[in-house]
């Protein structure tokens, strides 16, 4: 399954803006191998399917709310994948908006503060960086960061005027996880990378994250070039093409944060393994 | 996105290099060194570098 620019920016990035009236609303994505995808755009209880390819598919659903939720005795800790959690359809078939499942199965939804939803996410959250070598993404280093450096603390509360206004300093973030390396939702790797060494010395990069214009093939190619010590021009990138990288929610987000996804099965690999 | 990813594969591929210059050098692989394109052993200098990959 090759995934091109405008799927993947679809079924990562496609959110939507809840409604006018302030209900959340839910984009419902089906692709299957051999057409284009589409998603579109339905007020709650409307998911559109647009394709219904009984061997092979991708069947995502995305909520947008304007809040996050909390389920801490869940055991989630990302605010997204809670999402995840509440709108994966119970039916299969029904797509019910974030509010109504928080009501109905007495989720909590409510808003957070940046920092709270900074160290609950999947890899700034405390209890998670034992399970996960210690790795995380660094979003609470940052801010901590940045409150220090901006002198935030000091500074606020201490409001002045100005042209008639009161002017402030405030902090804000905004960040999204679409991959890693260690298992986040599983036991597989929520990405996966491969790497292949070519005889005159070259690497060729496989991921199964389209380039979607954030310069993500840029900074693969620096990133391997500097751990091997290798000239960029040496290091090559193959994105995009489920055929070369297995199980990569980058691609297929199955087990994504930002999506939930279910693909219906999967045909075994009749090719040469890389 | 894969950038964890591909910090892991690109140390798992250096380690088997590794492991690989340092049977081809008789060497161990804690004294292996790489720099640019060169792998050699610790006690080698850069001016005469003894595979390069």
């Amino acid at each position: 399954m090759v995934v091109n620019r405008e799927e993947t920016f679809i079924t990562h990035r496609g959110r939507r803006r809840p409604t006018s009236d302030s209900r959340s609303a839910c984009a419902r994505m089906a692709a299957s191998p051999r057409s284009s995808a589409s998603a579109t755009s339905a007020v709650a209880r409307i998911p559109v399917t647009a394709y219904d390819d009984p061997l092979f598919g991708l069947d995502a659903l995305r909520p947008s709310t304007t809040c996050t939720t909390s389920n801490m005795s869940a055991g989630a800790c990302s605010p997204t994948r809670r999402l995840w959690r509440v709108s994966r359809p119970r039916d299969g078939r029904r797509a019910l908006c974030v509010r109504e499942l928080a009501r109905r199965d007495g989720w909590r939804a409510q808003a957070r503060s940046v920092r709270a939803t900074a160290r609950q996410s999947a890899f700034g959250a405390d209890l998670h960086r034992e399970r996960y070598d210690g790795e995380h993404y660094g979003l609470p280093e940052c801010l901590d960061w940045v409150e220090r450096e901006s002198g935030w603390r000091a500074r606020k509360g201490k409001l002045r005027r100005a042209m008639g206004a009161r002017k402030g300093l405030g902090m804000a973030c905004s960040h999204y996880i679409s991959g890693a390396s260690k298992p986040v939702t599983g036991r597989r790797a929520d990405a996966t990378v491969k790497i292949k060494l070519d005889f005159d010395g070259s690497v060729v990069v496989l991921s199964g994250a389209a380039e979607i214009g954030q310069g993500s093939s840029t900074i693969l190619v620096q990133t391997v070039a500097e751990v091997l010590g290798l000239d960029l021009s040496r290091v090559r990138v193959v994105t995009g093409d489920s055929e070369v990288v297995r199980r990569t929610t980058a691609l297929i987000p199955r087990a994504s944060p930002s999506w939930s996804a279910t693909r219906r099965s999967t045909p075994r690999r009749t090719s040469k393994r890389c | 996105m894969v950038g964890n990813a591909a910090i892991d594969a690109a140390q798992n591929l250096k380690k088997v290099l590794i492991a690989a210059a340092a049977r081809k050098l008789e060497a161990k692989p804690e004294e292996i060194e790489c720099w640019a394109s060169f792998i050699v052993p610790a006690r080698r200098t850069r001016a005469s570098p003894s595979t390069r990959w």
